[in-house]
């Protein structure tokens, strides 16, 4: 009927159960996959990374229906590969998700809004915690509850916390950039060299032109003279950019 | 209902709850005499070994979809 | 055509179509809480103004697709429970290299599931709620009060577990004050077996020779044999 084998639905069952996998991550699931079921594995190293890519569109062509997608992105952090398995839709259905209460999610989109309309891509857990105060469409919450609220969204790897602040986890980025770029077209800055999402980066004081930490590395590594890369700009860059190979971020 | 009333007879081993409970105590926590609370930490030691024994379909979760957008200002349709 | 043909003819084929998907994703989501998905929530949702008749249909579809791309069951309850389905996977994990992980709550509480199931099971089947609470009290459970992992742990075990359908929590007849017992519910019976309990006590026991508990022994087998007799005559 279909082109999918076991291995397939193991794999996406896997992705299911688990919210972000690195590349390497990914490698050693399609492995097992494979194994489980007695199918061949190929170990030669380009072989295989043309198969797997073939394994994903199989998969991704498959779930297309229902609104799924297996998404690639990166760390902002440390420009790592990420693979995620997203929601692409918005409808009456998707609205019956259960995780999270509807003030929960308030919470939750006031905090979005004010990491985007921060430069640097995260606030401050005090910050966040005064939130509560603002809701206004549902219940109170309290600071406790909100306390717990980001903990557990950090379990579930949607939200980061270290030390004192919060952001955005690759997997939110994944899953809400167009509604963060259609929500905050003024606010929400593109990465002028991928031209993907940017919160956390750097930013040229003189134009506003941002570029994720891993962008920059990989336009200044090995330049001398940094200048600004945005239009007429050429302002200098001076942003620390660190030296060693970033992983992952090869394309 | 004769095999059943036959295997009841020949049962050499009769099931004790509280035996039972005992030894999967010594299973997680050894042969220690003192502290012989279950933790968290051992709670959830316990599901991931038994977790195999059930064919628990993984839930799909996601966050994008899940609330209401509100006033979104609606740009032009983008192409992908 | 049988009925359900008839009625979903009325569908065009894109419109059945796009049902179908709506009820897989529908399905998915409701999964979420592992309660039992109930018909009437399905039609109400998913297939609306359609006709209802063409429910059998598209749930057929939506069940085939559920297992052909993402290797899911759909179960259907029975007796009082018939018109409630559960997602259940055709596979099994690994315990050397779980594929499939979950979240830390989850583990906790599959923890103790396992010991209930296998309470029950080994107890013939049923067990009063005075002899679960006595035996769970050795483990630190105490259904009156709050504890550290599980919280409310006896709700979790007469209403969540019950919910879910691992458990049956059954008021015997004429007994006041009230005596329970607990049973296997269907999600237990489908997504686990007496096999998996079995060898799990055995393992506690450390004796290589499950036969030793005879009856349980005979109940397993007799459970298999009748899974072969219905593959049989499917
Ligand atoms: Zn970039
Ligand atoms: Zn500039």
């Amino acid at each position: 009927m279909s082109e999918l084998r076991d291995s397939h639905r193991l794999f996406l069952q896997s992705f299911m159960s688990r919210s972000v996998l690195d590349a390497k991550e990914v490698k050693a699931l399609y492995k097992s996959s494979c194994e489980k079921f007695n199918e061949e594995y190929i170990t030669q190293e380009d072989e295989r990374r043309r198969q797997l890519a073939e394994f994903v569109i199989v998969i991704n062509n498959s779930i297309k229906p229902f609104h799924m997608e297996i998404k690639k992105g990166f760390s902002e952090d440390n420009g790592t590969n990420c693979y995620c398995l997203v929601s692409t839709s918005d409808t009456a259905i998707t609205k019956m998700a259960s995780d999270y209460t509807a003030t929960e999610l308030e919470y939750f989109k006031k905090l979005i809004e004010l990491v985007v309309e921060s430069d640097v891509g995260y606030i401050g857990s005090v910050e966040a915690l005064n939130l509560t105060e603002s809701l206004t469409n549902t219940k109170k919450m309290s600071k406790t509850d909100a306390e717990n609220l980001l903990k557990r969204m950090k379990a579930d790897r949607w939200l980061i916390l270290n030390e004192g602040q919060v952001s955005l986890s690759t997997r939110t980025i994944l899953e809400l950039d167009m509604y963060i770029t259609d929500t905050y077209p003024e606010t929400a800055k593109m990465c002028e060299l991928c031209k993907k999402l940017c919160l956390k980066g750097q930013l040229c004081e003189e134009c506003g032109v941002k570029l994720h930490v891993h962008c920059a590395s990989r336009i200044f590594s090995k330049q001398n003279q940094r200048k600004c890369p945005g239009q007429r700009c050429n302002a200098e860059w001076v942003h620390d950019i660190p030296s060693k190979d970033v992983p992952g971020s090869q394309h | 209902g004769r095999q059943k009333a036959q295997a009841l007879n020949t049962e050499f081993v009769k099931f004790q709850p509280v035996e039972f409970v005992e030894k999967l105590k010594t299973f997680l926590c050894g042969n220690v005499l003192e502290d012989r609370t279950i933790s968290t930490e051992k709670w959830c030691s316990l599901g991931k070994a038994v977790q195999p024994s059930f064919k628990r379909c993984p839930p799909f979760r996601f966050i994008n979809g899940s609330f209401e957008r509100g006033e979104v200002q609606v740009r032009k349709e983008r192409v992908k | 055509l049988t009925q359900a043909e008839k009625a979903a003819a009325k569908l065009d084929q894109k419109e059945l179509e796009l049902k179908v998907n709506d009820l897989v994703q529908y399905l998915l989501i409701m999964d979420q809480k592992k309660y039992p998905i109930k018909k009437v929530d399905i039609n109400k949702v998913v297939l609306k103004d359609t006709s209802n008749k063409a429910f059998p249909l598209v749930m057929k579809r939506a069940s085939e697709k559920l297992a052909d791309i993402f290797g899911i069951d759909v179960i259907e309850l029975q007796d009082k429970q018939k018109g409630s389905y559960i997602l259940i996977s055709k596979y099994e994990i690994d315990a050397d290299k779980p594929n499939v992980v979950w979240p830390e709550e989850d583990n906790t509480r599959m923890g103790l599931l396992m010991i209930i199931l296998s309470l029950v099971f080994m107890n013939n089947n049923i067990m009063q709620d005075s002899e679960m609470w006595h035996t769970l009290k050795k483990l630190g459970i105490d259904p009156e009060v709050p504890h550290e992992t599980f919280g409310d742990v006896k709700k979790l075990i007469t209403s969540e577990f019950v919910r879910q359908g691992y458990l049956e929590y059954i008021r015997q007849p004429q007994t006041d004050p009230s005596i329970y017992d607990f049973k296997w519910g269907q999600r237990a019976k489908a997504e686990t077996s007496k096999r998996n309990i079995l060898h799990f006590v055995s393992q506690m026991y450390d004796v290589s020779d499950p036969q030793q508990w005879t009856s349980q022994w005979q109940d397993k087998e007799n459970e298999e044999e009748m899974e072969v007799s219905q593959a049989n005559s499917n």
